[in-house]
């Protein structure tokens, strides 16, 4: 069997750090009967160093993105491909934010309240009719008892929400509202959550034991 | 973290730890001992690398804000799982898959899974970095949502596989996709994106499925074992949840 050395190193260190940050979860200091004896650990240190590292990381990361952003765009200007006149747009308004921002702070925020927040605001708008077209579709594909059942659910969670009085006094609607918000949509919702959190700590524990390869290079 | 916490913390690792060495083994040795149930939307995969091939037209992946270095770096690494499958199979098309995320920090991840892929085909002279692709930024980004429907539109994409962390902005880009006809698969570890992604893809995925992406197109038994371990968990769970619920009950009568 051959075995790449830059492989078996990325291995190698995510083991240990994985190893460390964990146990200076599980030991820190004070941390239940394991910790109470612990009361300046090496390892908790450590822990924390890392993980200030990690902070700093992906604060540096963002950088890294817009610097891909860019590149994306400038190439696609250049080659004059598909949508160039769009990555014009963005490459003047990230020089117009950047300039605006060192030589005028106010004006930047005009910019961001003006533009920005204006577009974000009719995108959420937009959000709502995505949504009912996407109820729409899911009973023109193909009708389910399930498909049914989700659409029920939401008519009756809608109508309950509405600020009309006369809904408001219909105690039935308000009743089955509350009663399917607090029993089957919050006993769906830990069951996927927990589906989530389980599969998160196997797939974690294979990272632990050097199974998962998706970083090895 | 109290004692019961540590002490559980401790067996529930433990577990895990066994049972995934243990399986992996035994599953090494007889490929067939555990049968992985249908899952609809992985079986619709080859048909949607197919119709990239034979239109020319590159997959879509997506991450949506799934992080290295947060809570969500095991999903991130399980959607590149995931991409890598995808990819090596599109990577003998003309157009390469592209991948967007909103993470800086999941961008090396989204380049060497790409990398990878081409790499595996034996055709890494066609792996173009510029194909994982960064947009602004953090959780329910609007500017992703705006940016990935104009990608869908500009690079002329042929399928949409979106598994990673979204909210409900992932109705904006999944609508993009039903108006281009695009067959689509999507899966969120959050519960709007998750409810979106329900009512929009062709073939939805649950939750924890997006872990099993590896394991349905990739088969190897690291994979499969995987599956298995979280299927014991998972009974293993239930089945506590319902003593401490009887134990309550009988607590509560006496």
């Amino acid at each position: 069997m051959r075995l790449r050395l830059g492989s078996a190193l990325a291995t190698a260190i995510t083991i240990a750090i994985g190893l460390i940050v964990l146990l200076g979860l599980l030991i820190e200091p004070g941390a239940g009967q394991l910790g109470s004896n612990v009361e300046d650990s090496p390892i908790a240190d450590v822990t924390s160093v890392l993980l200030s590292l990690t902070t700093v990381l992906l604060a540096f990361m963002i950088l890294v993105g817009v610097l891909n952003l860019l590149g994306v765009h400038l190439l696609r200007l250049i080659g004059r491909r598909r949508g160039a006149p769009y990555s014009l747009v963005l490459i003047i308004g990230f020089g117009a934010a950047v300039g605006t921002y060192i030589a005028r702070r106010e004006t930047s925020m005009v910019i961001l309240e003006t533009v920005q927040f204006s577009i974000e605001s009719a995108l959420a708008g937009l959000l709502l009719f995505s949504l009912v077209f996407g109820a729409y579709r899911m009973m023109y594909r193909r009708v389910t008892w399930t498909g049914v059942l989700f659409i029920i659910v939401v008519l009756i969670v809608l109508i309950g929400a509405l600020p009309v009085d006369v809904l408001r006094d219909i105690e039935a609607i308000a009743e089955v509202r509350a009663w399917l918000m607090e029993v089957p949509v919050s006993a769906g919702a830990r069951g996927i959550l927990l589906g989530i959190a389980l599969a998160t700590i196997v797939a974690g524990m294979r990272v632990l034991i050097g199974q998962d390869r998706s970083y090895r290079g | 973290m109290d004692d019961t916490t540590q002490a559980v913390s401790i067996l529930f690792l433990t577990l895990t730890f066994a049972c995934l060495v243990i399986l992996t083994q035994f599953i090494r040795r007889r490929r067939d001992l555990f049968a992985l149930r249908r899952i609809p939307a992985y079986e619709s995969v080859p048909a949607m690398v197919g119709r990239s091939i034979e239109t020319g037209r590159p997959l879509h992946l997506s991450f949506g804000s799934a992080e290295i270095g947060s809570q969500t770096t095991v999903l991130a690494a399980a959607s590149a799982e995931l991409a890598y499958e995808v990819t090596q199979r599109a990577a003998i098309g003309d157009s390469s898959p592209i991948i967007t995320f909103t993470a800086g920090s999941t961008l090396p991840l989204a380049q060497d899974t790409l990398r990878r892929a081409y790499q595996y085909r034996g055709l890494s002279e066609r792996y173009s970095a510029i194909n994982a692709r960064w947009l602004p930024a953090g959780e329910n980004s609007l500017a992703f949502a705006a940016g990935v429907t104009g990608l869908l539109g500009d690079d002329r994409a042929a399928a949409n596989v979106l598994a990673g962390s979204f909210g409900l902005e992932l109705a904006l880009i999944m609508e993009a996709g039903v108006r281009r006809r695009l067959p689509q698969i999507a899966v969120s570890d959050r519960l709007q994106g998750q409810a979106v992604a329900y009512v929009f893809a062709d073939e939805p995925l649950i939750g924890e499925e997006v872990f099993a992406g590896g394991a349905y197109l990739g088969d190897s038994a690291v994979q499969v074992g995987q599956l298995v371990t979280l299927d014991i968990l998972r009974w293993l769970l239930i089945f506590t949840l319902i003593a401490s619920f009887a134990i309550a009950a009988r607590n509560t009568g006496g």
